[in-house]
């Protein structure tokens, strides 16, 4: 049965249009599965084995009577435990909200439900999304990278990252505010895409920063996080007429501009030799299929980092300040160190750090003109050793220096995390596929195209 | 900013961290300070030129 769990929402979804497949024999597929795994890899925090039956039940039910609803009806998904569910346990990561119950859904997770999404269960999170890694007493973390439990999972969206690897559940809902989608996709060697600003809406999400906070879809393949988006987008006029992301692109890339921003990896952050090589094959796949590609430069990378961070640190300081001051002692130390970091920024810093984003994304703007797409680096190196993210250099490195992945929440701008390989030792290498904001479609066309003439879908790990 | 300094705009918001985690805050503020702080405060003065 466990073959189930590896078709992609695409192919479910076909065989459920078609009654090929029953929504209760596929969700009782995962539930056999998460119950298998689960144990060692601790990427739920909590189950509704009994609801989501039910509600595939309910889901057969109405299909057989011709109410399917689309290709997120009957397809087994899981949320990272930040996003609101009406009735069921969100408790954000953290200890403070240990028992809350929301009574109302997110936003993003009312429409997935409304397309027939069938919820397992609540994923791990870092402590309101910035408290991470939490080790346990035994120096393991929960939510474990499945290429390798010594590694680390990327986060805050890590149970996410893992389950989706893991084959135990067809997508799952992140959440991004300086890479917390595509980081920890990068390490797991599935698919994440941080939408543009506004596409996915934010209401019922525990907030860090208002300006630079995304929730998008993590998936084994970039199809399925375009269909999951189509669901998840919310109809905003300023992004234009929603695209039509669900349509399937037949691969030809032909009329299609790409810049390569190599400058970001080889000057800024190195990557190392096995990274940098999968972004040039990356860049070559793209050219066979049709696309032009051709090196160009993006804004400074270190200033984009900084006012990220800045911009993201006094708001999520401005949100939680109340709750650090009077149960200082009931969080994470990573969390809250982080987070009270953000006392600190000054009125003329955040001045600094707000005007710096004008002129980031109007340099990216600029950058941008005559190209359609950007490829750059992801992460600069696979899934580091867990031990390496204990302790001070951790926190450290949020404040410190630049990254990839931050520049494109600052800009508000599309960007997923797409896996491009595996290195020597088996572990996942990715590049990042980035666009002006609203051309989200551009991205997971080209993400679709690549996945179909790349052979690294078809690896899994072997848990 | 000065350690004491640190200590007491932590304490205006109402965080009094224990001495030890202070001593790590602090070198994490620093870190901060001399990363995308000045970054950004480095910017603004040649803007400002």
């Amino acid at each position: 049965m466990s073959e189930l769990c590896f078709l992609s929402i695409a192919e479910a979804a076909r065989a459920i249009a078609a009654r090929d497949l029953s929504p209760v024999a596929l969700t009782e597929a995962f539930l056999a599965r998460i119950e298998a795994l689960d144990g060692t890899y601790r990427c739920f925090v909590r189950l509704r084995a009994e609801d989501a039956l039910a509600d595939a039940r309910a889901a057969e039910r109405d299909i057989a009577a011709g109410r399917y609803r689309g290709p997120l009806h009957a397809i087994p998904i899981g949320l990272k435990d930040i996003v609101d569910t009406a009735g069921i346990g969100t408790e954000n990561g953290s200890a403070l909200d240990r028992g809350r119950v929301p009574d109302r859904d997110a936003a993003c997770w009312a429409r997935l439900k409304a397309a027939g999404a069938i919820l397992l269960g609540k994923l791990q999170t870092h402590e309101f999304a910035i408290g991470g890694p939490q080790f346990l007493e035994d120096g393991s973390v929960r939510a474990a990278n499945p290429w390798g439990r010594d590694r680390y999972m990327g986060g805050s969206s890590s149970g996410p990252a893992s389950a989706v690897a893991l084959g135990l559940c067809m997508g799952a809902v992140g959440t991004d505010t300086a890479g917390s989608i595509r980081i920890p996709a990068a390490y797991c060697g599935i698919f994440g895409h941080k939408p543009s600003h506004g596409m996915v809406g934010l209401a019922g999400i525990a907030p860090l920063s208002a300006t630079v906070d995304h929730a998008g879809p993590m998936t084994w393949t970039a199809e399925d996080g375009a269909l999951m988006l189509a669901a998840m987008a919310e109809p905003v006029r300023a992004l234009g007429p929603a695209p039509d992301l669900a349509t399937r692109p037949d691969g030809d890339l032909r009329g299609l501009r790409i810049g390569f921003a190599r400058h970001w990896h080889s000057e800024d952050i190195p990557a190392t030799p096995e990274m940098a090589a999968a972004l040039e094959d990356a860049a070559g796949v793209f050219a066979r299929l049709g696309a032009e590609v051709e090196e160009m430069r993006l804004p400074d990378l270190g200033e984009a980092t900084a006012c990220n961070t800045v911009i993201y640190l006094a708001e999520a300081f401005a949100h939680y300040r109340d709750r650090l001051a009077s149960y200082w002692r009931d969080w994470t130390p990573t969390a809250r160190d982080r987070l009270a970091l953000g006392a600190l920024v000054s009125a003329d810093d955040l001045a600094r750090a707000r005007q710096g984003r004008d002129e980031s994304m109007r340099a990216f703007g600029v950058a941008m003109a005559g190209f359609d797409l950007v490829l750059t680096a992801c992460v600069p190196q696979v899934a580091p050793l867990l031990s390496a993210t204990r302790g001070l250099e951790h926190i450290y490195g949020v404040v410190e220096g630049p990254a990839f992945d931050a520049a494109f929440n600052l800009w508000g701008a599309p960007a997923a995390s797409i896996c491009s390989g595996f290195d020597a030792a088996g572990l996942p290498l990715a590049v990042q596929l980035g666009a002006l904001p609203g051309r989200d479609a551009d991205v997971l066309r080209a993400a679709i195209a690549y996945e179909r003439v790349t052979p690294w879908r078809d690896r899994r790990p072997a848990p | 900013m000065t350690r004491d300094e640190f200590r007491a705009a932590l304490a205006q918001v109402g965080i009094a961290p224990e001495v030890e985690e202070l001593e790590d805050m602090y070198a994490a503020w620093q870190r901060m300070e001399s990363g995308h702080l000045m970054v950004l405060r480095r910017d603004a003065t040649a803007g400002a030129g």
